[in-house]
């Protein structure tokens, strides 16, 4: 006999039925928001670690030091864990757009040019891009979208978006580490650029090298990224190695992002150093011509809002050179015009 | 175990360490989240997802803090609710709207299941749409209860699929749907108040 079906399931299965199915976040915000959970996670779990050891050894000093004094104990130093509210990290030196930090507990605040960058202070560039002076000459430039913490003097974590860091062309002083998904980046005198998507991390070094000590990885050996190359990771996947110039368009917004260079007094030579290094280019002298010269040829007006080159186009009118961009070749051609070589 | 106990002992275990007890969390929590921050944010998505996350992000920061003395998810919409009036207080947005199911007495009751109802249904019935009303419920319900209503009734999957899906037994299955289907009607039961059978069509 068939059994009659129950009312009070059909009024449910009614019920349900009439509703459409539950919204879900997108698939990019649910990457994202993963990637960023678990690097708070592991922070969490790394001060956590980081304070057993530390009440440990606070008993284990109490206990060899029985005989001492307590309130000499009291007064011992120790050390302090976590970022050092108020200690400054860096200054923002440009900003394109709008860009807002906060810091724990407090509501986010817009930043300005010449705004310091203090530990525990979180970055967010929204739809704006942001360059910050770092001292020890390092530069820091965040794209779009990027959210950064600031975890101490020589520690980052990017929770999404991309970062691009130049460490100044006399060599890789500062020391920077930033924590990623796919685990500790650290640089070894180097321009290069991290990118957080969901879970996956993509890191470029476009000059020098730098070092990932990866996470959950047995045995733990760090990788190696060098010029020219760039690393993709994701869990679960193994790493992705392409080869990327130090001229690919993806760099550009790293340049757009860089307070622009104040060219009036300065030489032709700091001019084009300066534009190389921001956009992977090399420049060389025409023949006939000595690179020296463009030490005396001084600048006068300025480059502000130009793209670099409209920026080239005008040095070259002030300077009354030939300055020819090979765009494929990110090779500047500096030369004598055709009217002085004739004269 | 009771769920209190068991959200207790994943949150034990997500300190501890154990990347698949993280994962278990986020996977539990992200999309409710959302749906939670969704239906207060008038249906802003990007802001939905923004509020999710921070929800979680601040969820793990004060994970050393929960002590197992509300449900794991009852802890979290707390939370969510905080962000949401801080990001309202900062962009000065105020609302004078309470959602019914952030009516405190409909809170505890979909909060214990059990607990005490909404005493206005009329007004309850009026302001909470009949589908929105079975997906605040089925937010409510343990993961796999709603899993295993939303496979039946949504996507017309037989028990055996839904068996498969969640990795029971046939009978298991049946019993768990049982249970899914009466934990539902409580929660009905709670968003309604006494109307609720009404509604229901009792």
């Amino acid at each position: 006999m068939k059994s009659h079906p129950d009312p009070v399931e059909e009024r449910i299965a009614d019920w349900l039925r009439s509703a459409p199915p539950r919204p879900e976040p997108s698939a990019q915000a649910r990457a994202r928001a993963q990637a960023a959970a678990q690097a708070r996670w592991r922070e969490l779990l790394r001060t956590r670690k980081a304070a057993s050891r530390r009440v440990f050894a606070g008993w284990a000093a109490v206990a060899a030091a029985a005989a001492i004094a307590t309130g000499a104990w009291l007064l011992w130093p120790r050390a302090v864990e976590g970022p050092a509210p108020g200690v400054v990290f860096g200054t923002v030196e440009h900003l394109a757009g709008i860009a807002r930090a906060a810091q724990a507990g407090e509501p986010a605040r817009m930043l300005a040019a010449g705004t310091g960058l203090v530990h525990g202070m979180e970055v967010m560039t929204g739809d704006g891009r942001l360059a910050a002076a770092v001292p020890g000459g390092l530069s820091l430039r965040l794209d779009r979208y990027t959210r950064l913490r600031i975890e101490g003097s020589e520690r980052l974590t990017l929770l999404e978006g991309s970062v691009y860091v130049d460490t100044g062309s006399t060599a890789g002083s500062r020391r920077l580490r930033i924590t990623s998904p796919a685990g500790v980046i650290e640089h070894v005198g180097t321009q290069y650029r991290v990118t957080v998507r969901g879970s996956a991390t993509r890191i470029a070094v476009r000059e020098g090298a730098l070092r990932l000590e990866r996470r959950g990885e047995t045995p733990a050996e760090p990788l190696f990224v060098t010029r020219g190359r760039q690393l993709e990771l994701s869990r679960g996947r193994d790493p992705s190695w392409s080869s990327l110039s130090a001229h690919d368009a993806s760099w550009a917004w790293a340049a757009e992002a860089a307070a622009p260079i104040r060219i009036d007094g300065r030489s032709v030579r700091a001019f084009l150093d300066w534009i190389c290094r921001e956009y992977g280019w090399r420049w060389e002298a025409g023949a006939g011509f000595e690179a020296g010269e463009l030490d005396a040829i001084l600048l006068r007006g300025s480059i502000e809002g130009l793209a670099p080159q409209d920026a080239l186009a005008l040095v070259a009118a002030i300077s009354e050179l030939s300055i020819a961009l090979d765009a494929d070749a990110g090779k500047i051609t500096v030369s004598r015009t055709s009217r002085d070589t004739s004269a | 175990m009771a769920q209190a106990g068991k959200d207790l002992a994943l949150a034990r275990r997500i300190l501890a360490g154990d990347a698949r007890a993280f994962d278990e969390f986020f996977d539990a929590c992200h999309a409710r989240l959302f749906r939670f921050a969704l239906r207060r944010l008038g249906g802003d998505r990007a802001a939905a997802e923004d509020v999710a996350q921070s929800t979680i992000l601040r969820a793990i920061e004060s994970l050393p803090t929960y002590r197992g003395e509300a449900l794991l998810l009852t802890w979290l919409f707390t939370l969510c609710r905080r962000e949401i009036a801080a990001g309202r207080r900062a962009s000065r947005i105020e609302t004078r709207l309470t959602r019914v199911e952030d009516a405190i007495e409909v809170r505890a009751g979909l909060e214990s299941l059990g607990g005490a109802a909404f005493d206005d249904a009329e007004r309850a019935a009026g302001r909470l749409e009949r589908a929105e009303a079975v997906q605040v419920a089925l937010d409510y319900l343990p993961d796999d209860y709603a899993t295993a209503l939303e496979s039946k009734y949504l996507r017309d999957e037989s028990v055996e699929q839904i068996a498969a899906r969640l990795g029971r037994t046939v009978k298991a299955t049946e019993s768990l749907l049982s249970r899914a289907r009466e934990t539902f009607h409580d929660a009905i039961t709670q968003l309604y108040g006494p109307g609720a059978a009404h509604a229901l069509g009792e």
